[in-house]
């Protein structure tokens, strides 16, 4: 498949204006602008089939579509722009910032054109400092040519383009945490309903999308939702994607290929398969550090939204991390439980107190202080997390938990009762 | 109107209703934390979670919207499931400290752990530990361990008072509630917070450990702090758990919370209001009439005097009137019906400032700030009102259900201008018939008169206010010496005038009882039978025995540190000491110079107030030890006789061995303080040590105190005259077994050998003073030394006859050359045992730490125990004396 999102990437100065326009850029946007008005633009994404890459897989179009259609002058609409990219594992986003901001930003005005946007927030994570200086770069150079500001491209419509930086908090990610932190209060996540394009930010309606979800409406709009369909597997799973390859493989980084990539492609193909022979693959967590596990066993699926839901798990933000046989699941999930107990918000109370407890009970039994009938009750309390909280950051705690425990149980078992590890790879022994 | 099926009950409500209020609304409850009627949603306790049908998961019952046709299930296997989840979550970290937290009775935690709870935590890592007294504010104090997070107090502050000063710190499972740096949770609605928490995290600083909630009984009522009329439940009840067995109820207020009335107060109540029921039950109540100057009068006779003075000021122009505008309006409209009768009087009623303290309440517009105009300016204008009656001398006080008052300032008479004010039960301006309202101070210096009766009504006015125009004199200090004055005048009530008892310069009668009491008491000790001569010696003898008892002591230990080292030598045929002065005695001098010539080492790692300390706290209770140890019998010098003994206290025995026990603790601070391993073990050691043996030494001592019938250290040594087969340890007492566990218990209190373990060298380097150097270090010998020489004359004192010869005294004997032997029969005594404690240091080896304990726990208690069995019966069957 020819890059699509990732054609600029490595190209020289693809940050500079005139390279990415010299590349064929803007061209969306002034398309949209000239001859399509924002229903139709809506309809096309509508049509191409293109689900948010944040991680829900939300389709695209329908949530445009949620937007009223005659803004009310008093409330303007408003697009997000959620560059908070927290999930562990997930490197996609920052790739496409740092090396073709352009691209986000056409993203970015072409969408906010589609949901008649008065203003385009980018809410970037605190830690790309990087990326935000790409970013605000080309933000000006952007205004520089008339992208943006007011009466784009003699069209009439007025759109800015703020970038704001996050403070490094994982729950600003989501997207109604992401409108209490921009609004300026603590990055606490609201009740729904109602959703942001009745209430976002403000109290305007408002539409959050991922960087790489608005990355790819301008190809849409270029070149129609059938060549959007064309790619991956229609009418649901469409459209190129980036693949973010971490852990025990040659080749870790972020790959661009049709959605519903195999899963072993990935990895023996693109990624130069496992970082050791001697050590075979025990464990992918296929969509970043929140989505449910896969045994070796059941990676013989294909990287999209529906056969991963089939699988028991989620494609998510398709942050693939490989675990080979050297690695011990206890820790691994001990550390991702660490994660989400620092990141819990600490608003509604199952994930507050939940993600600390199973953290504890996970720190005990790796280091060899777990009683038996400490699996069970960490099942039990993933299981009285999920689904009570107000966000999703407490499935996204849970989820994994009661993955490792479930399908890793007698890794667990071995560790409470043996006080060490198991040794899961007999090749080991001999390397040792 | 949407119809819901609820739990298989159908019901109608009104669009928008949220599950939790239609369930409210047919007297369902279902349990929550967060949700507060009078506050925004914030639908984050998820203890309301219920099923609704067709909704993937739990719903929060808070903030969901009936819909028609919702079918709505509260008491499924999900939804317990549900319920018992959270209150495991809740419940994880907090502290469970319900014995000690006033919400206990009215708490939610409580209440639904015991309804939705599991009854038993499966949590078992290390509790949270947070901030357990946190003062917030004026009012409130914050428990942050028992806080579940619920945000009520924080969404009222940053949505009905708007001021903001509670808010959230942290994240996750450290998150916990607080006050924003430089704010304090002062503006005046902060009370209301304290109602909200569901939880005891929050508690009322008037109310905290006052009472329990169930001992509390409560009255719906009116707030009488002002107009608004703001809906109260008053709490009245007893304090003590006793008095309400004996059915016996005090009806003080206890607290006072808000009522719902959505028309007047909504949920909340003003700190003022919340606590004025404080200032009113403050002082003593009028309850009698009394005539001028508190003289107890009847009322006929008091009312008749009133309406003559009333009459006669009236008629001399002299008479007028301030009234509150918290008098009921039937009381206003009677007042100035009777100051229109009176003739040309003048009558005004105090100005309620427009919208101060209860302009949330009555207005609902913005109160930000309300903080700073608060609930000081009532405070300031009644004490303006009250300075301004004082400064013009007796005028007519009439004031009547007076609020609370707090700071204040002067200068504030000004503002009694404009009396009749809307907000007083008065609307408009109303001149009196036949009088006119009193305008500005000028006209409030015209009303000089005679004082008055008090007001005949026994209810509102309180004895301290109604007082207040007896006070000449302006007020120096503060009020509470005020009202302590206040009270004793009026208890010992005369003709003198107020100003004068207050003074407290009267004679008796007017003196506050607590003075005359003083005087009363009958005295003991020295000074309590002649002239001040006999005083003056018995100091001077009390000094002078004090000085030679501690010299004499430092100078014995100078002289063990010699004799120690010489018997040593002796024993292991060597010299010993023999360089420094013949035969070595100035060795002792020689060490003390170097001792206080060396560096004074303290470790870098030490805890220097301690460790300065431990070294003194070992010898300064050795050293009083001594004081009750008579040395010598009674003595006269210069004509006037005196007991050879520091102390003569009737408990002396007592007293002896709680001052040795005090020594442990210089033992254990020293080893703690050092920051040294060695002496840290040393120190424990050591005090497991004297305390495992002071159980025995005890025993023994209990004994000895059995046969003798006294504690008194004289009496037991004067029951010892005679032949020495007469002392305890022998025929006297039969406590030769008794004297024995006490020299061995001994042995192991002053850490000697064989028992000194805490100094095992080869284990411990030094022990506890491992870490000590220079005049520190000598200070723990010389304690040892002390103790050696306290111990070894109190076995003499309750054993061996203290200071009695032995034999029978000869008529020939008196006077001074008795009195000389007998105390150095005493010495003697003690300076056996001194050579004792060297003989056995030099002849049996160390115990093992379990010999001891063993020898201590299984040997000497059991033998004591024994030996005041035995004796008891002895005694109980006149064996001995």
């Amino acid at each position: 498949m020819e890059r699509v999102l990732t054609r600029n990437v490595g190209r020289e100065g693809s940050q500079r204006v005139e390279v990415y326009e010299a590349a064929g850029g803007y061209q969306a946007l002034r398309k949209a602008l000239s001859s399509l008005e924002p229903d139709q633009i809506v309809e096309e994404v509508k049509r191409s089939g293109l689900r948010g890459r944040g991680g829900a897989g939300f389709p695209t179009g329908l949530k445009f579509s949620f937007m009223p259609k005659q803004p009310d002058p008093k409330r303007p609409h408003y697009l997000l722009c959620n560059a908070d990219e927290s999930e562990p594992g997930t490197f996609k986003d920052r790739l496409l910032m740092e090396h073709d901001p352009h691209l986000v930003l056409e993203g970015c005005l072409v969408s906010g054109y589609a949901i008649r946007a008065r203003a385009v927030y980018i809410y970037i994570r605190g830690e790309f400092t990087h990326a935000a200086r790409v970013l605000e770069r080309a933000i000006a150079e952007a205004y520089d040519r008339g992208y943006a500001g007011r009466n784009i491209l003699g069209s009439g419509w007025e759109c800015d383009l703020v970038l704001h930086r996050g403070a490094g908090a994982y729950i600003c990610g989501e997207e109604t945490g992401l409108i209490s932190s921009l609004e300026g209060d603590r990055g606490y996540p609201r009740l729904k309903p109602p959703f942001p394009a009745q209430r976002g930010v403000w109290g305007c309606p408002t539409t959050v999308n991922n960087v790489e979800t608005l990355a790819c409406v301008p190809f849409i709009v270029e070149r129609g939702a059938d060549w959007f369909l064309s790619i991956g597997k229609a009418p649901n799973n469409t459209g190129p994607k980036l693949y973010c390859l971490s852990g025990h493989v040659k080749r870790p980084g972020v790959y661009e290929a049709a959605m519903g990539l195999p899963l072993m492609e990935l990895i023996e193909d693109l990624g130069g398969g496992m970082l050791r022979p001697d050590r075979p693959l025990k464990a992918v967590i296929p969509g970043g550090s929140s989505v449910p596990v896969l045994r070796a066993d059941e990676c013989d699926v294909d990287l999209d939204f529906d056969s991963l839901a089939a699988r028991g798990s989620m494609l998510g933000s398709a942050g693939v991390i490989v675990m080979d046989a050297s690695t011990c699941m206890v820790r691994a999930v001990e550390r991702i439980a660490h994660f989400y107990a620092h990141e819990s918000c600490g608003q509604c109370t199952p994930c507050r107190e939940g993600c600390g407890w199973m953290e504890r009970v996970l720190h005990r039994i790796e280091t060899g202080r777990g009683e038996p009938a400490d699996l069970d009750l960490l099942l039990d309390v993933a299981s009285n997390i999920q689904g009570n909280t107000i966000c999703a950051l407490g499935d996204a705690a849970a989820m994994p938990v009661a993955s490792f425990v479930t399908k890793f149980r007698d890794e667990f078992r071995h560790h409470v009762e043996r006080k060490r590890c198991l040794e899961t790879a007999p090749a080991l022994e001999g390397a040792r | 109107m949407p119809k819901i099926v609820m739990d298989g009950q159908e019901i109608e409500v009104a669009p928008g209703t949220t599950i939790l209020q239609a369930a409210l609304s047919i007297g369902r409850e279902i349990p929550h934390y967060c949700y507060h009627p009078g506050l925004p949603v914030a639908g984050n306790c998820r203890m309301c979670l219920v099923e609704v049908e067709k909704a993937p998961k739990l719903v929060i019952a808070c903030y969901q919207p009936v819909s028609d046709g919702m079918v709505v299930r509260t008491q499924s296997d999900k939804v317990r499931k549900a319920r018992a989840a959270m209150m495991e979550f809740f419940l994880i970290h907090h502290p469970l400290d319900c014995p000690i937290c006033d919400q206990a009775g009215e708490c939610r935690l409580q209440e639904y752990a015991v309804e939705h709870g599991t009854g038993r935590s499966r949590y078992t890592e290390p509790k949270r530990a947070l901030a357990k007294a946190v003062d917030v504010g004026a009012h409130v104090m914050l428990d942050q361990e028992r806080c579940i997070q619920c945000s009520r107090c924080i969404r009222f502050c940053d949505e009905v008072t708007r001021t903001g000063e509670l808010g959230f710190f942290q994240r996750g499972d450290r998150t916990v509630i607080g006050i924003y740096p430089g704010k304090r949770l002062d503006n005046p609605y902060s009370g209301n917070v304290v109602d909200l928490c569901p939880v005891g995290a929050l508690t009322l600083k008037e109310f905290r450990f006052e009472t329990r909630v169930w001992y509390l009984r409560n009255t719906p009522s009116v707030c009488a702090a002002c107009a608004r009329g703001c809906n109260v439940m008053v709490a009245t009840g007893t304090q003590n758990l006793l008095m309400t067995t004996r059915g016996q109820q005090d009806d003080r207020i206890r607290r006072v919370v808000p009522r719902v009335n959505e028309e007047v107060n909504g949920w909340w109540i003003c700190d003022e209001g919340r606590l004025a029921f404080l200032e009113m039950q403050k002082g003593e109540r009028l309850e009698t009439a009394e005539m001028p100057r508190g003289t107890p009068a009847d009322w006929d006779a008091a009312i008749a005097a009133a309406a003559a003075a009333l009459r006669e000021a009236a008629a001399a122009g002299r008479a007028g009137a301030i009234l509150s505008p918290r008098l009921v309006t039937e009381d206003l409209y009677a007042w100035r019906e009777l100051f229109a009768r009176l003739g040309s009087v003048r009558a005004g009623v105090r100005r309620i400032a427009r919208g101060r303290d209860d302009d949330l309440l009555i207005r609902g517009l913005d109160p930000r700030g309300a903080g700073d105009r608060g609930c000081r300016p009532r405070g300031r204008r009644e004490r303006a009102a009250r300075h301004a009656a004082r400064r013009r001398g007796p005028a007519l006080p009439l004031r009547h259900g007076g609020a609370p008052s707090r700071a204040g300032g002067e200068g504030a008479a000004d503002r009694l201008r404009g009396p009749v004010r809307r907000g007083s039960g008065l609307r408009g301006r109303h001149p009196p018939p036949g009088g006119r309202l009193v305008r500005g101070r000028r006209d409030l210096r015209e009303l000089p008169g005679p004082p008055p009766a008090r007001p005949p009504r026994p209810g509102p006015a309180r004895r301290g206010e109604a007082r207040l125009e007896d006070r000449a004199r302006p007020r120096r200090g503060g009020r509470r010496r005020h009202a302590a004055l206040d009270r004793g005048g009026s208890r010992a009530r005369g003709d003198r005038a107020g100003g004068a008892r207050l003074r407290g310069r009267g004679p008796e009668g007017g003196r506050p009882a607590r003075c005359s009491a003083r005087g009363r008491r009958p005295g003991r000790g020295v000074g309590r039978r002649g002239p001040v001569s006999d005083h003056a010696f018995q100091v001077a003898a009390t000094l002078a025995k004090i000085l030679v008892v501690v010299g004499v002591l430092l100078g014995g230990v100078s002289a063990m540190t010699w004799v120690e080292r010489r018997v040593s030598g002796l024993m292991q045929f060597r010299w010993g000491p023999n360089r420094v002065g013949p035969f070595g005695l100035f060795q002792p001098i020689a060490d003390g110079l170097k001792f206080m010539l060396k560096q004074d080492v303290v470790p870098a790692e030490a805890h220097k107030p301690t460790y300065t300390l431990a070294p003194a706290l070992s010898l300064v209770p050795a050293l009083c030890a001594f004081a009750v140890i008579p040395f010598g019998p009674n003595v006269e010098v210069l004509g006037r006789k005196t007991s050879l003994v520091i102390a003569d206290l009737d408990g002396g025995v007592l007293f002896a061995l709680a001052a040795a026990s005090l020594g442990v603790y210089g033992v254990v601070m020293a080893g703690w303080s050092s920051r040294s391993r060695y002496s840290l073990l040393g120190g424990l050691r050591s005090s497991a040590q004297m305390i495992s043996y002071e159980l025995a030494l005890g025993l023994s001592v209990a004994a000895a105190v059995l046969v003798s019938g006294t504690l008194r250290p004289v009496e037991i040594v004067e029951q010892q005259a005679g032949w020495f087969v007469n002392w305890n340890a022998f025929a006297g007492g039969w406590q030769l077994l008794g004297f024995v566990v006490f020299l061995v218990a001994g042995f192991a209190e002053t850490n000697r050998l064989p028992f000194d373990l805490p100094e095992a060298e080869g284990e411990l380097v030094a022990g506890y003073h491992t870490e000590y150097s220079a005049m520190k270090f000598a200070m723990f010998f010389m304690a040892e030394y002390v103790n050696m020489i306290t111990s070894s004359a109190l076995a003499v004192t309750l054993f061996l006859g203290g200071w009695q010869l032995g034999v029978p005294v000869g008529e020939g004997l008196a006077g001074w050359p008795l009195w000389t032997l007998q105390i150095a029969a005493f010495a003697g005594k003690v300076a056996f045992f001194q050579f004792l404690f060297v003989w056995v240091r030099w002849t049996l080896p160390r115990f093992r730490y379990d010999q001891l304990m063993n020898l201590g726990w299984k040997g000497l208690f059991p033998i004591a125990l024994a030996n005041v069995l035995v004796t008891a019966l002895l005694v109980a069957f006149d064996v001995v004396r």
